[in-house]
């Protein structure tokens, strides 16, 4: 069974022929070609594959992409705005809150849920913000600092 | 992809659901934020799957509040449910926020739903042991109509409830509390992202004289479903709350069955649960004695 579905990703609209259980991760990477959206662990355990959704973060490698139809999806890709930065981006350039920058998207786009619904978080809403994303080489000194600091350098 | 099944149905009422589910039986299952059902498949233990039946499309994500208590729509994801308002300022609710707060991460807060904490039955989750410690019932849809059951009854097993063919939850059923009720829930985990080793949901009451009321003690992670500690609870039925009182009832767990894991052998556990089980009366208590004084 294969059906059109309505998707609505960084503010353009695409109609896509979709199986049944195509995952929204594999559609924006593969169909959409948004590779910024990363495959980890592929069952939500990693979050390098988070998007946000209507302004929530959620875990793209683990939704059906036709859940999504009527929802506003963002990914790394539609977070800049006429070529400039958010203030999220900026401080992790600025901070190196990456290294390899395999995990980067799906934390900037962590910490813009959380900065954009609060925008001053205690230390303890920052870490709790990260619980879903994991980091294997920075280690997450810098990627608090960027996200502590990220107000400096503009809006979320 | 991992997870091939043949048809996914975004039906539009209660009663497509229930002939859908007649209709395809064992290969049907519901989905609301999917989380659960996808990682069995990465697991390899959805393979007789075919028919997806999604809820998006039924309005049951909703929270309100009439006589009867605090009705949630079985599609309501958890992050609904935090935010809700009919939650604040009622000092009972407390321990479904501490049980939300321990659900984790934010990105599986945003879909995951109450129905699926609830139909997935599983011990290792944290809100079932919340919703049982307040009396929960769950609403029923079936081919024939609606039932409703205690939350307590309708676990079974690991994966197991009672639903029958043709059936689906509609809404979790928060009864109106009793006057100066105090609730708490406790959870152990190996690290703040992990299902739980140990949980405990507590409810009391307690009145002027801090005699206790109507007790609900449930302990998560332990069994195969979350157990009830009936022997506690009798310790504390009608006494006076002190330290005396608590620690009875922390021994009056005795040596319970507790299903070992790889993080956590029986006796661990039930080290564990001791201590939670006496933190969690001290705070349910506490709360039941700020409310009565107020």
């Amino acid at each position: 069974m294969n059906d059109i579905v309505l998707l609505r990703v960084n503010g353009k609209r695409y109609d896509l022929k979709l199986g049944p259980y195509a995952l929204l991760s594999d559609v924006i990477r593969d169909d959409l070609g948004l590779k910024g959206t990363k495959r980890g662990c592929d069952f939500g355990g990693c979050g390098a594959c988070t998007v946000l959704m209507d302004g929530h973060a959620i875990y793209a490698c683990m939704m059906p992409a036709r859940e999504t139809e009527g929802h506003e999806i963002t990914t790394i890709e539609g977070l800049e705005a006429n070529g400039k930065l958010t203030g999220v981006q900026q401080s992790f350039i600025k901070n190196m809150g990456f290294q390899c920058g395999y995990c980067t998207p799906g934390i900037i786009i962590s910490a813009t849920a959380l900065l954009r619904r609060n925008p001053h978080p205690t230390d303890d809403e920052i870490r709790e913000a990260l619980a879903g994303n994991l980091c294997r080489c920075t280690g997450y000194t810098s990627i608090f600092k960027s996200i502590k600091e990220a107000a400096e350098f503009g809006p979320p | 992809m991992v997870f091939k099944p043949s048809d996914y149905f975004q039906p539009t009422t209660p009663e497509e659901v229930c002939e859908l589910l007649s209709k395809y039986g064992k290969h049907a299952r519901i989905v609301a934020g999917g989380t659960a059902i996808y990682e069995l498949a990465k697991r390899g233990l959805a393979d007789e799957v075919k028919e997806i039946i999604s809820l998006r499309k039924i309005p049951l994500r909703y929270v309100r509040r009439d006589e009867e208590g605090l009705h949630v729509g079985s599609a309501t994801t958890l992050a609904d449910l935090m935010a809700a308002e009919q939650t604040r300022n009622d000092p009972s609710m407390l321990v479904l926020m501490e049980a939300l707060h321990e659900i984790r991460p934010m990105q599986v807060r945003a879909v995951a739903t109450v129905g699926g904490e609830i139909c997935t039955s599983l011990p290792l989750l944290d809100l079932p042991t919340a919703l049982l410690a307040v009396d929960t019932e769950v609403v029923i849809q079936g081919p024939t109509g609606r039932r409703t059951i205690l939350l307590e009854e309708f676990l079974v097993d690991f994966f197991l409830n009672t639903l029958g063919k043709g059936e689906f939850m509609i809404e979790a059923l928060i009864p109106t509390q009793p006057a100066h009720c105090g609730a708490a829930f406790m959870k152990f985990g190996r690290t703040a992202y992990d299902f739980n080793l140990v949980n405990a949901g507590v409810r009391l009451a307690l009145d002027a004289k801090r005699v206790c009321m109507d007790p609900r003690i449930f302990l998560g992670g332990v069994g195969r479903v979350p157990f009830r500690a009936a022997s506690s609870e009798n310790e504390l039925r009608g006494s006076e709350i002190d330290g005396q009182s608590i620690s009875r009832a922390v021994e009056a767990l005795g040596q319970f069955k507790a299903l070992p894991q790889i993080h956590g052998d029986a006796e661990y556990k039930r080290d564990l649960a001791k201590v939670l089980l006496r933190d969690c009366i001290k705070r349910a208590s506490e709360r039941s004695l700020v409310v009565s004084s107020q």
